[in-house]
């Protein structure tokens, strides 16, 4: 089994990006941020430390922020690489430089357990109202999975199919205009 | 740790260091050199032999010339402190505590008389504590100590937990800190040691010392440095228990934590409306934004050649789902766009010259096929290919080649 650490330190943009947007969504909440590191040759390789947020939404948006963001921002980057790499084997530097950076950053989508777990606490609390109680507790199931999943490199799969997602479904779209 | 319990402490220390980094460095300039022989000089040889590896060598020039030049500066270095040792730094950080000779000298008797407490790799003694690493010592007056606490880790490899880490943090006056990483007794012996010696030192981790720390560093250590002085003054019984005295967190207080102003409702931790923006609005690192500001400039390069490439992409699509509906007249188009794009593409070769078989455009087909002369094919494309040509000269009344 490789390290964390070394998988961390491999994908290290991923770390930075997750713990972005923790803080992103912390700053859109309104939490209060006291401590932030992006990255760091350790067990959790990066972290936020913040105040507790006032409702329960937030404690869970926060939670799932890297989820989104990630994802998102994965797609984007490896977007334009993607089809001259995978379609046509006619990548440059520049392409797989950024199909690195699109699967580091989106191996990393996966909240933390430790994420998962505020999530828990938040989605049991006895003032979260059922819709979100229904909505979210399949939620942190999927984020258990994704963490028990990483031993067998589900998050790396993820990564992966994150990055061939976005340009197939775009050139299917295009191709039957 | 054990070796260096002895009257020569510093000079000891000056020699393990030293030794170190001179075993190190000319390891890596015997390996550097074997290198150069195994792999430099023959692929010297080649090229003078009229071989085309410009590439190979320029990489092999730029792993071994920063290695060699790393290696060979510092083993002159380690040669230059081994016959002078005033040059060493750490004889040169002595410097900064009064004259050198005199402070070695101080130093060697704390540690042969008076050492408080030894673990791994730090050595604590009245008036200095000392850590050593491979290559350094690192010596910290206690007076230079600020805040200190203990950390803990809790470490998991997926949902298994993998037990706790835990470090015994210094801050120092000059804004730098000390991690010692040790066992969770060893670290409140370590902290315990360090307090008995330096009573003054702000103990334990408050969010307040944090904040105080970060923004207002010079309050920070004039603070501490007043405590010092004051517990100075005091006689030894009187020390002991204004030691005990010294608070350690502050009584909460409705008011905001940051500058004393009244706080937000609604939220546990208390701050008032405009330190909760200023925190929560917390600015990201240069380092990070210049980061990102190259990565957006890459993705604008990539993106700037995207739409050729797309509409390659679309083509084929649109090639596949026509060759799918047997439409080859409209497939054999679709593929040649792409084969313009991607002339040595195999799947948009291979199915070029299927379509325009089947479509019997024999010149297009004809085409493709002397393109995909020389380019590796599976056995199963092969197959279909000789299909569709029997079908074109079939189309065209031809005899099978």
């Amino acid at each position: 089994m490789i390290p964390g650490e070394f998988i961390a330190l491999l994908t290290f943009p991923g770390v930075i990006v997750h713990e972005i947007a923790h803080q992103l969504f912390c700053r859109i909440c309104r939490v209060a941020v006291f401590d932030v590191c992006y990255f760091r040759w350790g067990n959790p390789a990066g972290y936020v430390i913040h105040e507790k947020p006032r409702t329960i939404n937030q404690q869970i948006l926060i939670g799932i922020g890297p989820f989104l963001v990630n994802t998102l921002f994965a797609a984007l980057i490896a977007f334009p690489a993607a089809i001259p790499v995978m379609d046509f084997d006619s990548g440059n530097f520049l392409d797989y430089l950024l199909m690195w950076l699109g699967v580091s950053i989106a191996m990393h989508a996966f909240p933390s357990t430790v994420d998962a777990n505020t999530i828990w606490q938040a989605v049991k609390n006895k003032q979260t109202p059922l819709l979100v109680k229904i909505l979210t507790a399949p939620l942190v199931g999927l984020i258990y999975l994704g963490a028990v999943g990483s031993m067998i490199w589900l998050d790396l799969f993820y990564g992966v199919g994150v990055i061939m997602l976005g340009p197939q479904i775009l050139v299917n779209v295009l191709a039957g205009l | 740790m054990a070796k260096a319990i002895n009257e020569n402490f510093i000079f000891w220390q000056v020699k393990r260091t030293n030794r170190n980094l001179l075993v190190l460095n000319g390891l890596s300039l015997a390996g550097c050199l074997w290198l150069v022989v195994v792999w430099f000089l023959p692929l010297c040889r080649l090229m003078a032999g009229g071989a085309r590896l410009s590439d190979e060598l320029i990489a092999a020039i730029a792993i071994l010339a920063p290695m060699f030049l790393v290696s060979a500066w510092n083993v002159w270095k380690g040669v230059v402190r081994a016959k002078n040792v005033s040059v060493h730094p750490i004889m040169r950080r002595l410097a900064q505590y009064g004259e050198p000779e005199k402070v070695r000298a101080e130093m060697d008797s704390a540690v042969k008389d008076f050492w408080i407490l030894r673990s791994g790799p730090l050595l604590v003694v009245p008036q200095w504590l000392f850590y050593q690493t491979a290559f350094n010592l690192n010596i910290i007056a206690t007076k230079d100590l600020m805040w200190m606490y203990k950390k803990c880790s809790s470490n998991q490899i997926g949902l298994i937990p993998a037990g706790n880490t835990y470090e015994a943090i210094f801050y120092l006056r000059s804004g730098k800190n000390l991690k010692v990483a040790a066992a969770d007794k060893a670290v409140d012996q370590i902290l315990n040691a360090v307090y008995s010696i330096a009573p003054w030192v702000v103990a334990g981790f408050a969010y307040e010392s944090k904040t105080m720390w970060e923004r207002k560093r010079g309050e920070f250590i004039a603070t501490v440095d007043k405590r010092r002085e004051e517990l100075i003054k005091q006689p030894a019984m009187q020390q002991e228990s204004a030691a005990q005295e010294i608070p350690l967190s502050q009584e909460e207080k409705y008011e905001c934590r940051e500058c004393g102003k009244e706080p937000e409702k609604g939220y546990e931790y208390l701050l008032c409306p405009a330190c909760r923006s200023r925190l929560a609005a917390r600015k990201l690192p240069a380092g990070i934004k210049a980061a990102a500001g190259v990565i957006f400039l890459l993705l604008a390069v990539s993106l700037s050649g995207l739409p050729p490439v797309l509409n390659a992409a679309v083509d084929f699509e649109r090639g596949r789902r026509a060759e799918a509906r047997n439409d080859y007249l409209a497939a054999k188009d679709a593929y040649q766009k792409v084969v313009e794009r991607f002339g040595k593409h195999v799947p948009s070769l291979s199915r070029l010259a299927v379509s325009a078989c089947y479509a019997g455009d024999a010149e297009t087909a004809d085409k493709a096929f002397s393109k995909l002369e020389g380019l590796k094919i599976s056995q199963d494309l092969a197959r279909e290919l000789y299909a569709a040509l029997d079908k074109l000269n079939a189309l065209n009344g031809q005899e099978q080649p």
